[in-house]
């Protein structure tokens, strides 16, 4: 990899009839050739015009876009420097929120998690409670990118990029907590397994184990799929950059990707691969999570349904979240709405309606489970849930997780944004309140009455959570700054779906790469990497 | 020379090693005797030697240790008898208000860090009450007074002598005239004796007797004699506002006594339908421990005793008096009055002090009656050593004051006493000692009266010095220092007396021993290593009390008293001291701040303590519902309290089975100079207080000031909740069915998991809930065993409190007239432990002998073992709790044995590890297995009613095996399959069948019925 980014005079070898145009009509060439030499048989989907007998849903791209249209809205946003006004407000303050993170953590480092309002009998507050919450969180983008990608459904495309980089700084928020909220975080890395002179390992029947590497493997997974995905708009954008500077950052994050052919195919393969390694992982991640409370001996946390309901609960969060975000983002970003249109806000809420009736189902199991169960400590927790010190808070639950989502049944309620951003709004509250509720009512009045207590947080358990809202609000809008928010390549695919030669681009390319160099061995081919 | 391990002299500075006080004040060598070479090597010699070596070890002087002596210096030439890391014990008293309990110090390398009971004394029997287990903390806080001080200036101990030389020479002339002598209870035949030897030299110098928290009422009211109990001979025990089990000064080995008559046994169906339980009726205005332990408590007015005390008179044929009585003071009479009759000598009718005064003389006659004085009770001549005051006991703290006031006072030495802060309101003894020109305060702190006095020396802790002291039976021990002063200028009653009467300067164990002069050597030393002077050597009851009055005691109350029947308002003032800092002499004491009072829970202050019923109908809460619920996280509307043209505003605490009516507040709060943990905290009842009527009395004006103020309990819930973690039957039930509280539970859970295998020991609790009076004592002790930290109120009030071992306190049954359970809890050492298997980095473990132990250096604090805890008994430093570096005598007194943890970090009982690991080593030193009862943990040593056993579970012939396998026997919420080392006892009561209603248990929940048939 000498050389970062190609100069638009230097030839490379490879892929000679596109290399004298401009990047971007070298795309376009590449999938006029693809299309001309397509083999591929009826389109993969029909999405844009909708089930035969079904009334004509709305695209999910724009008419009127191109291949250079779709760069150049999307690389505009970073390249243009003309962002709204009031992002930067957004910017502002997030960041002042941040610096409130950077320092709760640290007076929290230097007096202790006592500052929290923690004591005993609840020893888990808001940490937990935020852990909880912000990996539920990072479930939507992964399950975006590559559930829907495994299972084919290009709606995914306009709104992947942004999900996962939503994932990626939600799950930055979460794997905070667990080190922060720790009596000793300097010790941090005894959970580790690594060599140490007392031969000594973690202790691997504690869910806080398994977190760790489930939590780990997760961040992993979601950064390379994440990263991989946007090599090839790193690529466009370098290959776009008004100055060289630019040229050259962009090109070190493009890894000299020059979209050959074999590009495309090592990149499809790695991508489906990681695709199918991160599926699993959006089911374990917060099944793991879930386990924590599971395997505890306590009531209310002891039940089986909580990894399926933490899951759905995840994946009910997450997608309101993405709206939360992306409403605001289109509403402002014009250039962002070509992409996301109706059509995929739709399909979100529709998403967030039945993950909600999935969790709706999980707090009737859990009541009903313990009244049948017979288990007075267990009944008791759900009584005092509702009826206890902690009602508001249960009610409050109840209303925004599972009486507010009714309201997405109704087509207008899907359209109108402003109503639906409410709507993933109340729902992130309520999802907030569900962990909260879960770890402290719990905690709180177990099994000797002796030992029940209260728990409020404290002016620093609110600066904390208030301050990774901040972290994740600037790492989002550092993100919109500066890298393609959309993902490009994909887009450009929807352009050609749209423009009714629905043919993948980069299947049509390794298509006519492979029928051009027809001996060259991928795994000896050197030319790209020279 | 003696081999003391340090440089010499010149050489010390440079090598940055300080050898003690001395060094630093510049003055002095060791203590005097330190340095003399021991003709033999006695406990006398050692105790000097043990004195020196402690001085050695980094002890404090006001400006603390130099930075570079922190130095571990071994020994060059090792004392003899001491083995660095075997702590040696040594017999003296810790003396409370005046009496002695018997305790053993725990010395490592003259340090004493630990008290225990001592087993030979009759006032402990091997148990030592809360009190006694928290000195240990005043011996080293930081707060102490270090310094000589004069008109506020810090001074010498040369000057306090060369002022004394003035003053003898002044008195001489006058014969003392001007000079009065203010103490509190002095039993001390030495200190008395010197007492009683200045008041010979100087005739005309006056003594006063201020003893605020036991003025003297019931004595006065007895003629001069104070009841001492054999509770363990009463079969039937009625108590009318008295609290032998905690507020005596006999309480700890009543407790014993108390316990042996209750506990229930049954190895076999004939024992438990043979097992006996004593009987025990209590009336009282609010809960004590001792009514907390009674069948039948019921909760009356003061006001209402005397007419309660003459119902029982008329019951058993002692003297016919017609009174009215409520329905349930009927009938608790007719029951109580039957059992009296049916028991005849095996009975007993006690009042404590607080008692109305008129209540005495009609026990007395009752137990005469029965024929129970002799048999369990006694009354006897009190211990003091100077005669009680004469007249009212409550004004001799008046009369000094009128005399100051008159300038008829020119000197005034007080010696322990704090009279500026516990005077009552009407004697305005604060304002007046400026008047006096030489005011001479002696005690441990800069308090309210160090404060205001000309001079100020700082008194040494009874480990410091040499004393002696009478036990409530009037047994004498002497009290032999453990180390040599922690601060130079500090000296002890003794010293400062000595220093009045004459120029000779004689040291305080010369002064004992002088005292004890009777005592040929062999004696004297055995009384030093047992703690006790033997009963034919110690024939002298008191010298100050000529004749015991033993005739009948004046029948008539003092005029003081106030009527009775008409009250012009609904409530009734109750003072009482606490249970903690009793009268504010503890206040200092942060052990003692922080320990829940046994049945309110309250730590760090006071409060208003008012009947659920007063409460309702002033609006103060919506309920009794409210009463189930967390006080702990409720601000307590406060109430401005005002009687007798006095008023102070506390907050309000409603307390179940408070006698309605009745407004308890407890003295020993509001301190204004009590160092920073006494300072400020709490209100002050003195401000309530009159010296004509010191428990206070009808005439409360209750109003509600709309304020509200947080009073902090670390028990916020009250109830069982159907939950039953105690389960309680009634004799008859368990003379049919011992198994009771296993009933429907299967004997063994299932479990997964390969049961551990335990081939050398097991280690194992038993609890009995039955025994156990909620005294306290166990927590106080693990505190000192165990360094645990003290949190402080804010924290306590966010639920951190740091004690490894708690007493749960649960109400059963109605509001109005609950019955009182307690359950201490601590660590279980489940065998199928929750936290061990959620704690990520195996910081909590199993061991080879069955303990759940915690490894601090390897815990990050996650928190999860304790959220998995179904008992909550574990603690975590929240914050840096243990004060590093900050005081220097607080890191003398941890024991070294037991790790300091540091914040972050998770802790829990250990069962006392680190006593099993001392047996061990001795165990295998001599080749064999540990001897049951060599383990003994410091809940279980402390306990006065022996309500706790520990031992090996492989052992089968252990005590706690035994237990163990009792039908009554079950583990703490076995039912979740934790299968817990610490098994508990049923809760047996001894109900009379006469009685039923308020006094029968009866709680909302069914399983409390279930486990409660009615």
């Amino acid at each position: 990899m000498s050389m970062p980014y190609p100069t638009p005079t230097g030839a490379s070898s490879g892929d000679e009839a596109t290399e004298a145009l401009a990047p971007a009509e070298r795309l376009e060439a590449a999938v006029a050739l693809a299309q001309r030499q397509s083999r591929l048989a009826p389109p993969v989907s029909s999405e844009a015009t909708g089930p035969p007998g079904q009334p004509p849903e709305a695209p999910l791209i724009l008419p009127g876009q191109t291949f250079a249209s779709v760069s150049e809205s999307v690389s505009g946003i970073v390249y243009d420097r003309k962002l709204p006004r009031v992002l930067y407000l957004f910017a502002a303050l997030t960041f002042s929120l941040t610096m409130v993170l950077l320092g709760a953590i640290g007076w929290l480092f230097a007096k202790g998690v006592g500052i929290w309002g923690v004591g005993m009998p609840v020893a888990w507050g808001f940490a937990i409670t935020n852990f909880v919450w912000w990996i539920g969180i990072g479930h939507a983008g992964t399950l975006i990118s590559a559930v829907l990608l495994v299972t084919r459904q290009p709606w995914r495309n306009s709104i992947n990029r942004f999900a996962e980089a939503m994932t990626l700084f939600a799950v930055a928020n979460a794997g905070l907590f667990p080190i922060i909220h720790l009596g000793r975080p300097w010790m941090a890395y005894y959970i580790l397994p690594y060599p140490n002179s007392m031969g000594l390992w973690p202790q691997f029947r504690s869910p806080l184990t398994w977190d760790v590497f489930a939590v780990s493997t997760y961040a992993l997974v979601s950064l390379l799929f994440w990263y991989l995905g946007v090599v090839p708009d790193f690529a466009t954008m370098r290959d776009r950059a008004p100055t060289r500077r630019q040229a050259r950052l962009y090109g070190v994050f493009a890894l000299g990707w020059r979209g050959s052919a074999r590009h495309w195919h090592r990149y499809r393969t790695a991508y489906l691969l990681l695709a199918g390694l991160a599926t699993p992982l959006v089911v374990s991640v917060h099944s793991i999570v879930a386990l924590d409370f599971t395997v505890a001996i306590e009531p209310g946390w002891h039940s089986t349904i909580f990894p399926p309901y933490f899951v759905a609960g995840a994946i009910f969060s997450g997608f309101a979240m993405v709206l939360t975000l992306l409403i605001p983002v289109r509403a402002l970003v014009p250039s962002v709405r070509p992409f996301v249109t109706q059509r995929h806000i739709d399909f979100m809420a529709k998403t967030i309606l039945a993950t909600g009736l999935l969790v709706t189902y999980g707090y009737v199991s859990e009541a009903f489970m313990a009244w049948y169960g017979g288990d007075p400590a267990e009944w008791f927790v759900i009584k005092n849930r509702a009826f206890g010190p902690y009602a508001p808070m249960y009610w409050t639950l109840i209303f925004c997780n599972t009486v507010v989502i009714h309201t997405l049944w109704f087509r207008w309620s899907r359209r109108t944004l402003w109503f639906l951003w409410i709507v993933t709004v109340l729902v992130n509250v309520g999802m907030w309140t569900e962990r909260y509720v879960i770890v402290v009512t719990t905690l709180h009045r177990d099994f000797l009455p002796s030992s029940w207590g209260m728990f409020s947080g404290t002016f620093w358990d609110w600066a904390v959570f208030a301050g990774t809202l901040g972290l994740f609000g600037t790492l989002m809008f550092l993100f919109v700054r500066f890298v393609p928010m959309l993902s490009m390549s994909e887009n450009r695919g929807l352009v050609a779906e749209a423009s009714g030669r629905p043919v993948p681009p980069q299947q049509a390319r390794l298509e006519a790469a492979q029928e051009r160099a027809p001996t060259a061995s991928p795994y000896t081919h050197e030319e790209t990497l020279s | 020379m003696l081999p003391l391990p340090i440089l010499g002299q010149d050489e010390a500075p440079e090598h940055g090693l300080w050898r003690g006080p001395a060094d630093l004040s510049g003055g002095g060598e060791f203590e005097a005797g330190a340095l003399e070479a021991p003709s033999l090597v006695g406990r006398r010699d050692f105790l000097k030697l043990s004195g020196a070596v402690a001085a050695l070890a980094a002890v404090s002087g006001c400006i603390g240790p130099p930075e570079r002596s922190r130095r571990l210096v071994p020994y060059v030439d090792q004392p003899g008898g001491v083995v660095p890391s075997v702590p040696l014990f040594f017999a003296t008293a810790y003396v409370h208000a005046g009496y002695a309990e018997g305790v053993l110090a725990e010395s490592h390398e003259g340090r004493p860090m630990k008290l225990e009971g001592n087993p030979q004394h009759p006032a402990s029997l091997g148990a030592a009450s809360a009190w006694a287990q928290a000195s240990i903390l005043d011996l080293y806080d930081p707060a102490r007074s270090c310094d000589v001080r004069f008109r506020g200036k810090t001074a010498t101990w040369q000057a306090v002598l060369e002022a004394a030389r003035q003053m003898r020479a002044a008195w001489a002339q006058t014969g003392g005239r001007g000079l009065a002598i203010l103490t509190g209870t002095v039993t001390s035949p030495t200190l008395g004796g010197q007492i009683e030897a200045l008041l010979t030299q100087y005739p005309n110098a006056r003594l006063y007797r201020d003893e605020p928290a036991a003025p003297g009422l019931r004595r006065a009211a007895l003629g001069g004699v104070e009841p001492v109990y054999r509770v363990d001979r009463a079969s039937v025990v009625v108590l009318l506002d008295a609290d032998p089990l905690l507020m005596e000064p006999g309480a700890v080995a009543y407790g014993r006594q108390f316990a042996s008559r209750r506990r229930v046994r049954a190895s076999s169906p004939a024992e438990a339908r043979a097992a006996t339980m004593s009987r025990v009726y209590a009336a009282e205005p609010s809960p004590s421990v001792s009514g907390a332990a009674a069948d039948h408590r019921l909760a009356v007015a003061p006001e209402r005793l005397v007419a309660l005390a003459k119902a029982l008179a008329a019951g058993v044929g002692a003297g016919g008096a017609s009174v009215t009585l409520t329905d349930a003071e009927a009938a608790w009479a007719r029951a109580a009055a039957a059992d009296l009759r049916a028991a005849g000598a095996a009975s007993l009718v006690a009042a404590g002090e607080t008692a109305p005064p008129a209540v005495h003389a009609v026990l007395r006659r009752i137990n005469a009656a029965l024929g129970a004085e002799g048999q369990t009770v006694t009354y006897a001549p009190p211990p003091d050593a100077l005669p009680s005051p004469a007249g009212d006991p409550g004004s001799a703290l008046a009369a000094l004051t009128r005399e100051m006031a008159a300038g008829r006072v020119e000197t005034l030495l007080m010696l322990g006493v704090n009279p500026a802060y516990s005077a009552p309101a009407d004697v305005p003894f604060a304002e007046v000692l400026a008047r006096v020109e030489t005011s001479i305060h002696l005690g441990r702190h800069v308090d309210e009266t160090a404060w205001r006095s000309v001079w100020h020396v700082p008194e040494t802790h009874p480990l410091e010095a040499w004393s002696d002291a009478r036990a409530y039976d009037s047994t004498a021990g002497i009290v032999q220092p453990i180390l040599a002063p922690l601060y130079s200028a500090a000296h002890s009653a003794l010293d400062l007396v000595e220093a009045l009467r004459s120029s000779a300067d004689t040291p305080g164990q010369d002064l004992v021993r002088a005292q004890w002069a009777r005592l040929d050597d062999a004696a004297w030393l055995r009384a030093l290593s047992e703690g006790v002077v033997g009963g034919a050597l110690d024939e002298a009851p008191a010298p100050g009390l000529s004749a015991p009055a033993t005739s009948a005691p004046a029948t008539s109350a003092p005029a003081t008293s106030a009527p009775i029947e008409s009250s012009p308002t609904p409530f009734t003032l109750d003072l009482r001291p606490d249970a903690a800092v009793y009268d504010g002499r503890h206040a200092t004491n942060g052990w003692l701040q922080e320990l829940p009072r046994p049945l309110t829970k309250i730590v760090w202050g006071n409060a208003a303590l008012i009947a659920p019923a007063d409460a309702l109908r002033l609006g103060l809460i919506e309920s009794l519902e409210t009463l189930r619920w967390a006080h702990q996280t409720v601000d307590a509307p406060v109430l401005r309290l005002t009687w007798r043209g006095q008023s102070v505003e506390a907050p309000a605490f409603v307390q179940p089975g408070q006698a309605p009516g009745v407004v308890t507040l407890t003295l020993g709060y509001g301190r204004e100079r009590a160092g920073d943990v006494g300072t400020g905290v709490g209100v002050s009842a003195y401000r309530l207080r009159r010296s004509d009527a010191p428990w206070g009395g009808p005439g409360l004006e209750l109003a509600v000031t709309g304020k509200t103020h947080p009073v902090v309990t670390t028990q916020g819930h009250q109830r069982m909740e159907g939950r039953a973690p105690v389960r309680r039957a009634t004799l008859d039930r368990f003379h049919a069915d011992p198994a009771f509280p296993t009933v429907g539970e299967p004997a063994d859970l299932p479990s997964l998991f390969e049961p551990y295998v335990y081939d050398g020991y097991k280690w194992g609790m038993s609890i009995d809930p039955t025994t156990c009076i909620g005294c306290n004592a166990c927590v106080v002790a693990c505190e000192a065993e165990n360094n645990s930290p003290v949190v402080g109120r804010d924290q306590v009030r966010r639920e951190r409190e740091m004690h490894w071992l708690r007493v749960d306190r649960y109400w059963v049954g109605p509001a109005e007239a609950p019955a009182v359970v307690f359950q201490p809890v601590m660590c279980q050492h489940c065998e199928h432990a929750p936290c061990e298997v959620v704690c990520p980095v195996a910081a909590t473990v199993h061991d080879g002998e069955g303990l759940n132990v915690m490894v601090y250096n390897r815990c990050i604090g996650t928190r999860y073992c304790s959220n998995n805890c179904p008992y909550k008994v574990r603690r975590f430093n929240f914050l840096q709790y243990t004060d590093w570096g900050k005081s220097p005598t607080l890191e003398l007194m941890r024991n070294p044995e037991v790790t300091v943890r540091t914040r972050g970090v998770m802790e829990k009982c250990t069962y006392c590890v680190q006593r099993i690991a001392r047996a061990r080593i001795t165990a295998q030193a001599e080749g064999r297995r540990i001897a049951d009862g060599e383990v003994v943990t410091a809940c279980q040593a402390t306990c006065p009613t022996q309500a706790i056993t520990f031992g090996d579970l492989n052992d089968p012939k252990a005590g706690v095996v035994a237990l163990h396998a009792q039908p009554h026997a079950y583990g703490l919420l076995a039912e979740l399959g934790t299968r817990p080392r610490t098994q508990y006892l049923g809760h047996v009561s001894n109900p009379s069948p006469a009685l039923a209603g308020p006094a029968t248990p009866r709680d909302a929940t069914p399983t409390d019925e279930t486990v409660t048939p009615a």
